[in-house]
């Protein structure tokens, strides 16, 4: 009898997948929905006046890598001063930019290079200069020069040179909410029994909004098609995937865009792993490690609140290699850390979160591909169970379009961010018609990401960087 | 060890329960995608299947074959026994169609089969106390064919995501018009009370015109705008706002709302009776300052502070929770923005809660709290590193000479953030007997740490800075980039 | 007393608040006019001249720091400006002196306190 349901749990390995990754997505989608109504009162009765006066307020330092973005960098830089909080520091990174993003910053701010003894807690490539203001209403700005290293390289030196305990890490193009520094560092101050190590946030598309002087005015949905299929898929991933797994203390993957991290820790850990291409989600986990292995009491938070606006690819050439690059960054990172597979030692995020990115991030378009072949081979050599398979085939799609709908209804019901109807029904109808049509081309990606890691063994980020020397002090 | 949290612990029983449940629900519908040719002849071999009406019914309605109608006949009076209590079968012509259709919508032999199967297992292995509800669980599951359960999957999907659409239309609908609803009535409010306040009009006109004041709803926006002019304005209106307040009898409902179960309501009561309404907020206060919610404790210990110029952090000896870093800000700022008078911070310094302590080391720091230092020192034997680290901070900010010597002896056994404390201290309270032990960091091999020492070499007095050009030309350590940073006031 | 009324530019994203001081201040017999963000302020201040500016700082589009800079450095106007914001950290409040604010008042505020401060800031200007 045993045998007869091994072999029938065998033959209906796809079945009994695709329940377990249904079921646990609406197991998600609920924890999701209690925390957002939670956080929503949370911040109605927070004062956030104390902290934007206080002395106590701690320091935060911004650290926004740059390469090649001479067109918008002082635009950019002007609109970091602008952010709302009494103690912070910024500090550009010129990755060693082919054109004169450098000298746009030097004009703009009145810079001169000064003489600074850096302190290499975290190895990166060599540094060939600071540069600070002479005028005072500048004086908390800092452009570091050196060699280029790629992103993980800059940042490790944007750590390097922070004064701040607390450090976060953005992309120089996005936009962040003045309020962002504020709204992010209050999970640090409230939380009594643990040290938080890391806090993540929302991000939101910014394709087709307003923006002026680097400046966010009026939201609307894009009208790129490939965009706005993204806007429901980072709807469903940040509202109703990442808020349940903050909630159970499980969360793996905070965005590069936007992340506020502990910064005695990430140097205690190492800093940025260069060799990676998945280096935000990398240094999540290892910082987790980190403190599990010191056995401290620790927390991940997560701050539900659209802080970070960045404009997304909107060709499929460009997509197509954001998708490969983020699966071979997710595959690199899970690999590395192997050790906490359903391991004990790490917790919740060893026992669910590393297995469960394993099983239904990783494997599921390959798990797909081979039901997908396998349902064909089927149908050439017998007659399938046709009536069977176009409900189940219905019923995935229903299931799809119910969960993007419901992914819009908690954006609408927590920020409003896409309140106009013609949005909505815009927003609506692109979650029908992606199951179709764009799930399929993720699918391709992710496994074209999978044949790349271990076939082609690619890990850069798809051009080569010049190296130069890394020279430790 | 990183144990799992106790409720995690829950939710993941639940969650691997109810997988566990789905995949019974899973049937062996491979078996059912191969050739149904294939199991007719399965069927017709082994003619001991007597408990299903369905398998006799497909043969009968795959081939031409008659002659299996006759036992369809016969066995079709055995199905009143059955519990599948499924479509009545007639055999004319063009019926068979739908009777196809029907069956293979409805029936699935071998999800029967499988039932049995499974039926033999319980009876045979389970433990009689399971038995009972196994059987029935089987029962139950596999009455109905999993297809029409699909199907009612779909349907049920479908009323959803259309419940759900008609939800966002009528709550946006709902949520705009409340919102307009608000507005026209917060505006109207604030122009009457600024009439009032500034003596264009006089109370009576005042009362007539703000208008239904009987909703609740209404006295909430006008409870709010009271708190926006007490908030933002000061002055002569600082006493007339809570004498409204009163006339008016909103303290009713601020009360109501403070006994409320929902922790934002609690919140909203109190904030609104500190504001508007001291005398009752100071007698209900005390109840809400070891409130099992962290905001609402928050709310309160801001509240006493405002409240109770004598003493206002004598709440913090009755403490029970730890006070939080943003507590702390947010008390202070209340605390200075009222400019309530400051109190000794040094009773509290042996609390027995550490952020406590740590709060009131950092109160010392900001008021220069001098006396007492003996309490200071103390601290610094703590367990805490961050304790140590402000009583380090103390020391210097405070410029408590006779911790030099302690702090020294501490440096060696030190974490790295404190070792930087220490040396910075030095700049402040050193003097030319400490020139050996900053030397001695200079020649160390720590980065920051020899940048901190020559600046604190460099800044203690003038024979410090002798003494760093000596060092720097006589020794072999090249200290001219470091001299050069630690003089540029930006680093 | 004087026979030209005074113009003053209020910039406050709070409508409450910059209802109230546009009443309190016409009261006083000065020309009011209301700006919600940064972005109108420097548009109004492109047309008209006015004699003295109040500002929030944590404003929607353009805020206030960003308008002193502007009007100090690009367009060279040297009219007063008084800061009025609720954000009193020590940094802020230099940074807007260093950019080139008169005054700075911290919420909450009292309106007998900002008449007085007005008052000063004008007849220095004269």
């Amino acid at each position: 009898m045993v045998k007869e349901l091994m072999s029938g749990i065998f033959e209906n390995f796809f079945l009994i997948y695709a329940i377990c990754i249904f079921s646990l997505y609406l197991w998600l989608a609920i924890v999701s929905a209690r925390e957002l109504i939670r956080n929503h009162y949370h911040t109605r009765n927070t004062n956030y006046d104390a902290i934007i006066s206080s002395p106590f307020a701690p320091m935060i330092t911004v650290i926004a890598p740059a390469f090649n973005e001479s067109l918008t960098i002082v635009e950019n830089i002007k609109a970091l001063l602008a952010l709302y909080y009494p103690n912070f520091e910024i500090v550009v990174v010129n990755d060693g930019s082919k054109d004169n993003t450098l000298e746009k910053a030097i004009e703009a701010f009145d810079l001169e290079k000064v003489t600074y003894v850096v302190d290499y807690k975290i190895p990166c490539q060599e540094i060939r200069g600071i540069y600070k203001s002479r005028k005072r209403a500048f004086n908390n700005l800092t452009v570091v020069d050196k060699f280029n290293g790629g992103k993980a390289d800059a940042l490790n030196s944007g750590i390097n040179m922070a004064k701040g305990d607390y450090f976060i890490s953005i992309d120089v193009d996005s936009i962040i909410d003045p309020y962002a520094l504020q709204k992010m560092i209050k999970p640090f101050l409230e939380e009594p029994h643990r040290r938080v190590i890391a806090t993540g946030g929302v991000i939101g598309i910014a394709n087709s909004c307003k923006i002026i002087d680097g400046q966010l005015i009026e939201i609307d949905v894009p009208s790129n098609l490939w965009a706005r299929f993204q806007v429901i898929e980072y709807n469903r991933a940040f509202l109703m995937g990442r808020l349940a797994w903050s909630r159970l203390d499980g969360l793996l993957l905070i965005s590069g865009a936007l992340g506020l991290f502990d910064k005695e820790v990430a140097i205690g850990c190492g800093g940025y792993y260069t060799k990676t291409v998945g280096e935000d989600m990398e240094l999540v986990v290892r910082m987790r490690k980190y403190m599990a292995e010191k056995k401290i009491k620790y927390k991940v938070g997560y701050v539900p609140d659209p802080l970070c606006w960045t404009e997304v690819p909107s060709t499929l050439k460009v997509l197509g290699s954001q998708r490969n690059r983020w699966t071979r960054g997710t595959i690199d990172t899970l690999f590395i850390h192997w050790n906490i597979f359903l391991n004990r030692k790490y917790g919740f995020m060893g026992m669910v979160s590393h297995p469960f990115w394993v099983f239904f991030e990783w494997l599921a378009p390959i798990i797909e591909i081979f039901g997908i072949i396998y349902f064909l081979i089927i149908a050439l050599i017998g007659s399938p169970n046709w009536p069977f398979f176009y409900v189940m085939l219905f019923f995935v799609y229903a299931f799809s379009i119910t969960f993007s709908t419901y992914a819009i209804l908690y954006d609408l019901l927590a920020y409003n961010r896409y309140k106009k109807k013609r949005m909505i029904v815009r927003l609506l109808l692109t979650a029908w018609i992606e199951p179709i049509i764009f799930h399929p081309l993720v699918v391709y990606w992710a496994l074209r990401g999978n044949f790349d890691f271990f076939i082609r063994k690619k890990k850069t980020w798809g051009n080569m960087p010049r190296m130069g020397f890394a020279n430790q002090k | 060890m990183a144990s799992i949290h106790p409720k995690q612990k829950k939710r993941i029983i639940y969650l691997l329960s109810s997988i566990c449940i789905l995949i019974f629900l899973t049937p062996q519908e491979s078996i059912g995608k191969k050739n149904i040719d294939n199991q007719i002849s399965t069927l017709r071999g082994n003619s001991n299947i007597t408990s299903d009406a369905n398998a006799s019914l497909y043969a009968s309605l795959q081939g031409a074959t008659t002659a299996i109608k006759d036992t369809t006949v016969s066995v079709s009076e055995k199905k009143e026994n059955q519990s599948e209590g499924k479509s009545e079968l007639k055999f004319s012509r063009p019926q068979n169609e739908i009777n196809r259709i029907v069956l293979w919508l409805v029936g699935d032999n071998n999800v029967l089969e499988f039932r049995h199967h499974m039926i033999d297992f319980g009876n045979n292995n389970l433990p009689l106390f399971l038995r009972k509800f196994y059987i029935r669980l089987v029962e139950r599951t596999y009455t109905f064919p999993i297809i029409i359960l699909f199907l009612l999957f779909i349907i049920g999907l479908v009323l959803n995501v259309s419940a759900v659409l008609l939800f966002m239309y009528f709550t946006n609908k709902r949520k705009n018009h409340k919102e307009r609803y608000i507005n026209i009535y917060r505006n109207s409010y604030e122009e009457v009370l600024r009439s009032y306040l500034f003596g264009d009009i006089e109370w009576d006109l005042a009362l007539l015109k703000l208008k239904k004041l009987k909703k609740t709803l209404n006295r909430k926006i006008l409870t709010e705008v009271l708190l926006t002019f007490k908030e933002n304005l000061r002055g002569e209106m600082d006493s007339q706002i809570p004498q409204i307040f009163i006339k008016l009898g909103l303290e009713k409902d601020s009360l109501k709302l403070t006994k409320s179960v929902l922790y934002h309501r609690r919140i909203e009561g109190l904030k609104a009776l500190t504001n508007l309404d001291p005398e009752n907020a100071k007698e209900i206060i005390p109840n809400y300052l070891n409130d099992k919610h962290f905001l609402v404790r928050t709310e309160a210990q801001v509240s006493y502070v405002r409240l109770h110029p004598e003493d206002p952090f004598e709440f913090l000896k009755t403490l029970t929770n730890p006070f939080p870093r943003w507590t702390q800000l947010s008390a202070f700022y209340i605390f200075r923005l009222h400019q309530v008078p400051v109190p000794a911070f040094v009773d509290y310094l042996e609390s027995e809660i550490p952020t406590v302590r740590n709060f009131s080391l950092r109160m010392i720091i900001f008021f220069q709290q001098l006396e007492n230092a003996s309490a200071i020192y103390r601290q610094l034997d703590s367990p805490l590193e961050m304790t140590r680290f402000l009583s380090i901070r103390a020391i210097n900010d405070l410029r408590l000479y006779e911790g030099k010597s302690i702090i020294k002896k501490m440096f060696q056994s030190e974490t790295g953030n404190n070792k930087l404390e220490i040396i910075k201290a030095i700049k402040n309270i050193g003097n030319n007997e400490d020139f050996d032990f900053l030397e001695s960091i200079i020649r160390s091999d720590s980065v920051s740490l020899k940048t901190e020492a020559c600046r604190s070499l460099y800044y203690v007095n003038n024979e410090g800075r002798e003494r760093l050009n000596v060092l720097n030309q006589n020794s072999d350590l090249k200290i001219d980039q470091f001299l050069t940073h630690v003089t540029d006031p930006r680093n | 007393m004087n026979g030209v009324m005074r113009k003053i530019l209020v910039a406050e994203d709070n409508r409450l608040i910059l209802e109230t001081i546009f009443h309190s201040l016409t009261r006083e017999g000065y020309e009011i006019i209301k700006a919600s963000d940064g972005k109108e302020c420097l548009k109004i201040l492109e047309d008209t001249d006015v004699d003295l500016i109040i500002t929030d700082l944590y404003m929607p589009s353009v805020n206030g720091h960003e308008v002193i800079s502007i009007l100090r450095d690009e367009r060279k106007k040297n009219t007063p400006i008084l800061v009025l914001s609720a954000a009193g950290a020590e940094d802020t409040v230099l940074k807007a002196f260093d950019l080139g604010a008169d005054d700075f008042m911290v919420k909450p505020f009292s309106l007998v306190e900002l008449n007085v401060r007005v008052r000063k800031l004008l007849a220095m200007r004269r």
